[in-house]
């Protein structure tokens, strides 16, 4: 297992130096020369050459490379054009508000759709699944934005039950700016996780070994919360942790929206600014995340599905 | 004569689709004797697995559902019996084995463990005796090293091996009746053999029934007493198997007697070919079946008064002489 697992990390390098690639492509030689942003208007051709060669960007391309992968390996990412923040500062800065908003809602949203998703599979057909549905569908047709208008209009600035955005960083104190946040989190992510795993469960008891359970004589909740439900947990698990390194960097809207410093905040604000450098960071953080939770699925898998083999 | 042990009496079981109701078995009636194996044989469609299931209580409804009959066992109608009497029917005093051996078996646990589940949950022995019986179970249907194959996933074993797991599960708790639909369809002839063997031995040993569903008559030839023909959710002809090998009466039977391969030597030696016969067409819809006889838009003998009434189910005489217990009878106006 260990082997495996080692085996596995060292196959992910190709992967990265892949991805790397791409971004560095993307974001060094398609998306241009980012010095003429930098120095505004009415610079001269000796400041323009000057700033050029302060950030490096009159090197080859290929030492470019280099010097990213470095950036890579060193988690040193350099300053930020804007603020001149050094960029691996803002991350951890930025990881603790993220995650403050991020776990919980994560947690609730997974519990009660897990909960709910039971409920209404073990009762497919009757009332109580084809409410539910229909409230799933409403619930995904609706845009994050009109909750969080709503939410902030109604509860925060009517009923004055919640600060309408902003943060603070004591530890109690933090709670009561991303609890909205997290409830809207909550109730926007419902609708679809609900309906996977209702679906998940549901495509498991129309299999042949399920007949075979009843026929052997097992009551019905016996054939459901044994047989049914483990194999289900292969699509389920895999839907839960492929979510999980996402989490770290933050949801773009509910953070800006709500003033949450956390890595959503920064990502947008550094695509406001084309502040190349966070952006490249925060990109290949992201890769990094799915990489490494992909990894960790296929480990997760081997705990579920005796058939699933690491080798 | 035996006991009877199964009576199933005026059966009928419908699915309700969006396009009407469905009547994949219409009134039937069949009687299942102790140590007897019954076959009940049609194509793809003619209701013997619905019956089967039917016998089980395992139609899922919605949307199927028996609407009309009696099954008894034991005198008692299984139909009237409350969802917990069923379940200490189910896989205690009949079982039943599945066609698809690959998919049959829960892949996320051990043969072990669901062989151990079915005899825990009918017999009341303590855990180590429990997993004892499972391996004396695996031994008897012929898995070599059952004390080490207990503990292999479903996907560690062959399709022959999974379906021994099958009716191991099955025979765990002794039942007075098998149902087996379609055992062997999903496997190669050898192991074909093998499997009727072993069910055909098993029977021998415990004394159980057997129902054994099959669209084969090769294999029904092998195992079956007796012999039930289904077409279109009816049952066409009925009797021993000896009777209705040797004296086919339905021009169904005589189709499905005429479409099994045969090889046979010219006086030279080498072999004869010969173009096997088929029924022309196919089982009728449910939905949209012709007035009179199912049968008579497939029928080379079909004349006027097929059109008509739908024929009952009538005795006719037996060449092989008269059995109580099955007396030949078929669904068709002509003598032929």
């Amino acid at each position: 297992m260990f082997v495996h697992i080692v085996r596995k990390l060292i196959g992910v390098i190709p992967i990265i130096f892949g991805v790397a690639l791409v971004i560095f492509i993307l974001l060094n030689v398609v998306g241009g020369d980012p010095t003429y942003q930098m120095v505004g208007k009415h610079a001269t051709v000796h400041q323009i050459e000057e700033l050029r060669h302060e950030y490096g960007f009159d090197l080859p391309k290929p030492v470019q490379f280099v010097q990213y992968l470095k950036q890579i390996v060193t988690f040193d990412y350099g300053r930020s054009y804007a603020t001149k923040q050094r960029i691996s500062d803002m991350i951890v800065g930025g990881i603790g508000p993220t995650l403050t908003l991020a776990i919980p809602a994560f947690i609730l949203t997974t519990f009660i759709a897990l909960c709910i998703g039971l409920l209404v599979a073990y009762y497919r057909g009757k009332w109580i699944d084809k409410v539910t549905v229909v409230f799933c569908v409403f619930g995904m047709s609706l845009s994050s934005l009109a909750y969080i208008l709503f939410g902030q209009y109604f509860f925060a600035y009517k009923l004055g039950w919640f600060p309408i955005s902003g943060y603070e960083s004591g530890m109690l104190e933090r709670f009561q700016y991303v609890a909205m946040p997290i409830l809207i989190w909550v109730i926007v992510s419902l609708g679809y996780d609900v309906r996977f795993f209702r679906t998940a469960i549901l495509e498991e008891t129309n299999q042949d070994y399920v007949r075979t359970a009843r026929a052997k004589g097992l009551t019905e909740p016996r054939v459901f919360f044994k047989h049914v439900l483990k194999n289900s947990m292969v699509p389920i698990v895999t839907n839960i942790v492929i979510e999980i390194p996402l989490l770290i960097l933050g949801s773009f809207l509910l953070e800006s929206f709500f003033g949450i410093p956390g890595l959503g905040s920064i990502t947008m604000d550094a695509i406001h600014n084309s502040d190349f450098p966070v952006i490249k960071a925060m990109t290949t953080l992201q890769s990094l995340l799915f990489i490494f939770g992909n990894l960790a699925t296929d480990v997760i898998y081997t705990l579920v599905d005796p058939r699933v083999k690491l080798s | 004569m035996s006991d009877k042990i199964l009576e199933v009496k005026n059966l009928q079981t419908s699915f309700f689709t969006e396009e009407g109701e469905v009547k994949a078995v219409d009134d039937v009636s069949f009687s299942v004797y102790k140590g007897k194996t019954l076959g009940i044989v049609g194509e793809s469609g003619s209701g013997k697995s619905v019956t089967s299931l039917s016998i089980m209580r395992l139609i899922p409804d919605p949307p199927g559902k028996v609407m009309k009959g009696e099954i008894l066992y034991e005198g008692k109608d299984l139909l009237k019996l409350a969802p917990s009497e069923m379940r200490k029917i189910r896989g205690n005093e009949i079982s039943m084995i599945f066609q698809e051996p690959m998919t049959s078996l829960n892949p996320v646990f051990t043969i072990g463990n669901q062989i151990c589940e079915a005899i825990a949950l009918h017999q009341k022995l303590p855990k180590n005796e429990v997993r004892a019986k499972a391996i004396e179970m695996l031994k008897l249907v012929g898995i070599p090293s059952p004390e080490t194959r207990i503990d292999d996933y479903p996907h560690q074993l062959s399709g022959g091996m999974r379906q021994r797991v099958m009716i191991a599960m099955a025979l765990s708790c002794d039942p007075s009746i098998l149902i087996a639909d379609e055992p062997t369809t999903a496997l190669d002839v050898t192991i074909q053999a093998q499997i009727l063997d072993l069910l055909a031995g098993l029977q021998a040993k415990v004394g159980m029934a057997m129902i054994l569903i099959t669209h084969d008559l090769g294999v029904v030839a092998e195992v079956a007493d007796e012999v039930v023909v289904m077409y279109a959710g009816r049952v066409v002809e009925q009797g021993t198997v000896n009777e209705l090998f040797k004296n086919p009466k339905h021009p169904y039977t005589k189709g499905l007697l005429n479409s099994i391969p045969t090889l046979s030597k010219d006086p030279t030696g080498k072999i004869k070919k010969k173009r096997l016969e088929t029924i022309p067409g196919i089982v009728p819809s449910l939905l949209h079946l012709p007035q009179g006889c199912r049968f008579q838009d497939r029928c080379s003998y079909v004349i006027d008064a097929c059109r008509g009434k739908e024929p009952d189910l009538r005795q006719v005489a037996s060449v092989t002489g008269a059995n109580p217990e099955m007396p030949h009878a078929i669904r068709c106006v002509r003598d032929i």
